[in-house]
Order: structure tokens, then sequence, then C-alpha cells
């Protein structure tokens, strides 16, 4: 099992990286949500989060990045997961699996591009809700916590 | 930072009045001006540090930065809230390091000197140990307090100058904004319940002081945005942040209202509710209904019309927000940005208030990574120094002088960029006690 898990999270961060972000969209629960979180113990409702993204707000996300020209992604990033440390455990028929992941992202554009972040290496404890069902794993929650939450961030407009 | 650059800052901003208005690019890329500016405006400004419901109880504090001056903002054992330079007496260290927290007194991670929540000496450690201090040791009272601090309505700031105006006068026009933004309370408070986002831009510290009031851009440069409300605007969390169906409607929200050029240096944009009516029936009708009651129609129209403003020269209340930016270098600028919550207001409001803002801002928002890439962008090409001048005729020809000495123009004026490089001039020119 745990081989199929990590098998799921790796083809996930595949399809990122290859910006196949359509696909990406249909690992998800209906339900599920994609959650950057800005402190570790936040009021919902209260405390703001860097991203908070249920059904509808990833399938805008998703648009946005594909067919829209914006500065923040002009040009757009490219990424490169690097997957480890997978540990999962079931509980009432979900998987919670925690992953340790280091995110290398740079604007894909040439040298004369300009701003913050030209090469960033993002580090974080990526968390997981899965849910089996008849076509394998659905992500019914992904939490990334950015390992430097607490400092200040740059551009992060993209999926990661 | 006690150099004194020998720079002349009497030509940098030309103003032929109701034509022209030009900035020179040395005006953002200088390091002496920007030497100057530390010295000349953010030492004799009021600077915004924090706001009440930030300090529940006895050694809640705040660390914060006039300028690059360090300093903590602390509540007392009697519940006062005083203001510090952090930075121990003895030999210099910040006393606090963290942006927020509680303490029981101020101790030195240096050599252990302890200072009390109202700032006074407590402890100077091993005292009498041999080769301590002799009896006639002439012992520093306590840390040196900020010459001023003064609150409105709850909004806590700062000035080094002893000699300013009152908080209260120094807003002047603004005031109405600030005014507006709390009266949605029904208890007219806000609080502040998250913590910031967090960013830095490569870029000089006006580029956000003038952008926060840009209603020119925002079509430009959030295009993209503007065309995805369009689509999700209703489905994935806006608020009334950024309203309107279509990118028509949108511009036509964006052109309707005016903008002010404030005699102190503040500015802001302000555009009345597209249809009142649908907030008095919406989901918020009781509250809309009673603050129409309490208030009267023209303050209504105040309380729900949208503001973006500054407050010369760096903190700004847009939507539901609170911004404050912190100039680190010539061209790096660190912003932080508060969602704050209407005291009183039904949770469901405020929830949504911050998710339509999750939505914009912070770093994977939808707009405000846009700006900051474009500040890098302009830093770039103001590199190109051989141009001199930077353009901010717009709208000059159709501002009005108000009887307040304010000016108030139509709504895509640059009339708000105006007043902050009036003020900047008419600052940077006069000599300050130490530069
Ligand atoms: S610097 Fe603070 S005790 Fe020495
Ligand atoms: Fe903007």
């Amino acid at each position: 099992m745990l081989q199929d898990i990590t098998q799921f999270i790796y083809r996930e961060a595949r399809l990122l990286d290859d910006r196949r972000l359509d696909d990406w969209l249909s690992l998800f629960d209906d339900d599920g949500l994609y959650i950057v979180p800005l402190v570790d113990e936040a009021l919902p409702g209260r405390q703001a989060a860097i991203v908070n993204d249920d059904r509808m707000a990833r399938e805008e996300r998703v648009y946005h990045l594909v067919n829209h020209w914006f500065p923040a992604q002009q040009p757009p990033s490219r990424t490169l997961h690097f997957v480890s440390n997978v540990v999962a455990d079931e509980r009432d028929g979900l998987w919670s699996v925690s992953s340790s992941q280091l995110i290398h992202e740079t604007r894909g554009g040439d040298w004369t591009q300009v701003g913050l972040g030209e090469k960033n290496a993002i580090v974080a404890r990526v968390d997981y809700l899965l849910r089996r069902g008849d076509k394998g794993f659905r992500i019914h929650e992904k939490r990334v916590h950015l390992l430097d939450r607490a400092g200040w961030q740059g551009n992060l407009a993209f999926i990661y | 930072m006690s150099r004194t650059p020998e720079i002349d800052v009497g030509d940098y901003v030309r103003e032929i009045p109701g034509q022209q208005f030009l900035v020179r690019t040395e005006a953002y890329t200088d390091e002496d001006v920007f030497e100057l500016e530390m010295k000349r405006i953010f030492e004799r400004t009021w600077i915004y540090v924090g706001h009440e419901s930030e300090f529940a109880s006895a050694g809640s504090f705040k660390t914060a930065y006039a300028g690059r001056q360090p300093i903590v903002v602390i509540r007392d054992k009697e519940g006062k809230i005083g203001a510090f330079f952090n930075r121990c007496m003895h030999r210099g260290a910040t006393l606090l390091r963290e942006p927020q927290g509680v303490v029981q007194e101020m101790r030195c991670p240096y050599h252990g000197w302890i200072f009390d929540l109202a700032g006074r000496t407590r402890l100077v450690s091993e005292r009498g140990d041999p080769g301590g201090y002799g009896a006639n040791f002439l012992e520093p009272q306590g840390l040196l307090r900020v010459p001023r601090m003064e609150s409105y309505r709850g909004l806590l700031f700062v000035s080094l100058d002893a000699g300013i105006e009152p908080l209260a006068s120094y807003l002047g026009e603004l005031k109405a904004v600030i005014d507006a933004k709390l009266d949605l309370s029904p208890v007219g408070r806000i609080a502040i319940a998250s913590k910031p986002y967090v960013c830095r831009y490569k870029g000089n510290w006006k580029l956000q002081t003038e952008n926060i009031v840009d209603a020119y851009h925002f079509m430009h440069t959030h295009g993209a945005f503007v065309k995805l409300q369009a689509k999700y605007g209703d489905s994935t969390g806006d608020f009334g942040v950024h309203k309107g169906r279509s990118s028509r409607e949108m511009r036509e929200q964006r052109f309707r209202g005016e903008t002010w050029s404030c005699r102190q240096g503040h500015g802001f944009a302000r555009v009345p509710a597209a249809d009142p009516g649908y907030l008095l029936d919406g989901e918020f009708g009781r509250m809309y209904r009673e603050l129409l009651d309490r208030h009267g129609e023209a303050a209504f129209a105040g309380i729900t019309a949208k503001a973006t403003s500054t407050v010369f020269p760096s903190m700004g209340m847009i939507h539901q927000q609170i911004r404050v930016w912190r100039p680190i270098s010539v061209d790096e600028t660190e912003v932080l940005i508060y969602p704050y919550e209407i005291e009183g207001a039904p949770d469901a409001f405020n929830a949504g208030m911050l998710r339509s803002q999750e939505r914009f801002y912070g770093p994977s928002g939808f707009g405000m990574a846009d700006d900051t890439e474009i500040f890098a962008r302009v830093t770039q090409g103001l590199r190109a120094s051989s141009v001199e001048w930077l353009v901010f005729d717009r709208g000059m020809d159709s501002d009005e002088r108000t009887e307040s000495g304010d000016y108030r123009g139509l709504p895509s004026s640059e009339a708000p960029q105006r007043a902050l490089w009036r003020a900047w001039e008419n600052m940077m020119r006069q000599a300050s006690k130490h530069a």
C-alpha cells in the first residue's frame, strides 16, 4: 500500500511539474481542499491563509494560470518536485500521509527576467488526506506547510 | 546614519499648477536621497505601529520601525500602551525581537539587564561583582521613550518629532475615510485577529505608497484578474472587494467617485457603492439597515463606499485591511498586510471578507504578486537614468482645490500620487534638527 501511495504522490508532483493542471484538478475529491496555511494553528475564517482552495477556487486558479497573461507569471514558473520521507497511516477510511518536499522553482523565461525569487527552493512538509475509491486514490486534502511560513514570501503565484 | 548627504532636493519635483507634474528619477534610486528621507520624512511624520486590539494584556508587545529605527510598543501593568526605542540602554542590543508576543518584562539577551513593562530599569545584572559598577554609577533610568504616541480610534501612531501636530489634525481629510471604515462596525471598532501576509519587493518604498491608491493601474496590471472576476467572481468568494461581473462593469465601477490629494501627503480614492439597495436587502441587510438608521443617509453612503487610502508616508487602509510598509534600502521594501475584522458584524461577514482578501492578496493571491513584479520592473526601468523625469500629470487640469487646502480629483486622476510628492518635496526641503 505504501508503494501505491508513494506512486500517487510522485504522479501528483509530476503533473504539477509538467503543468498538466487540468489533470491535477481531477486528482481531488469534489469536497477536497488545497491549503497553504500562514500559521500552524489557524482559526478558520479568522486567520488568513496563503492558499485556501475548495473545488471552484482550484478550478479558478488553474484557469487563471492556463489562460491568462499576468505579470507575476510572465514568464510562467517551472517547478521540479523532490518528494521523500513518505509516512502513511490509515484512519477511518482515510489515509493520512505526510511527506517532505523540496520544490525548485524558477521562472521559465530567459536571463533577462526581474523580480525576487528568480531561483527558489521551496521546502515544505506536505500532508495529504487520501481517500481510496474504485479508481484509486483521491485527494481529500493537500496541506503545504512551508518551512519558512513565518518569514516573508516572494512570488508564489503558481501551484506547488 | 549620521552622514548628512550633500544633495539639493529643491529640484526633484516640478509642478506647473494645473498643467504639469514631474518627479526626478533619482528620487527613487539615489542612496543619498534615501538617507535623507529617513531623517526628514520618517523621523517627523506619524508612523503607524499597531492597533489597540493587538495589545490584549499587560506585557503584550509589538515591534515596529520608524524608518529604520527599531521601536517596541508594549502595554504596561496599569494598562497604558507605551512606545520605546527597541534598544538596550547598556550596549545597544534590541530587547525584543519577535514581531509580537507577551512578556513579563524586557530582559536584554546580551548581559541580562532588565526593564519593566513601563520601560524603567529594574535590574542591572551582577551589579556589585568584582569589577562591577561602583557607587557613583549613573544608572540609566530606563528605555528611551519615543517622543510622541497617539491613537486615532484604536490606530496607534508614533512620531520621533516631539513638536509634530496632533495626530487627529495630521490625518486631516483622511479621518473621514478612517471613520467610514470603522463605522461599518455596529460598535465602531475593528480588531486584528489574523497574522499578516509579509512580502518584500525589489523597489523603492514610494512605489507602494503610490500604488495602493492607484486606480489607473488596475485594469492593466490586473487585467487578467478582471477577466477572472467576470468568470468566477460570484462563485469563489468575491465579497464586494473587487465587485463587477464584466470587464465593462468593473471599468465603470472604477471610474466613479473621486480621488483626493491631502496637503499632509495622504491620498485616497473613494467609489460609492454601486447599489446600496442591494446591500440593504442582501444577506447582511439587517446590519446595513441598522447602520443606515444610526448614521443617516449621507454618512451611510460613505460607510458603504469603497475607499483605498494612504496615510503618508507608510500606512494604508484599503478594503478590510491595514497595510504598512518599511523601507529597507533604496531598492528594497517590506510590506505587511493585516486583514482586520469588523467588530459586532456577523461572523459570516468577516469570514467572507477574509476569503475575498485571501483571493487577491498574499504571495499566492491573484493580485499582489503582480504589483510587486511590476515594482521590480519599474526598478529595472529607472536604471535608465538618462531619462530624467517620471510623469504625474494625469487629471491635473480637472483637480479642484478645496477649502481645506487639499485637492479633489476625478476618479482616475493621479491626485493621490501628487499628494505624496508634494508633501515629500516640502519635507525634504526643510532641514530637520538632526540633518
Ligand atoms: S547590551 Fe543589554 S545588557 Fe548589555
Ligand atoms: Fe495593484
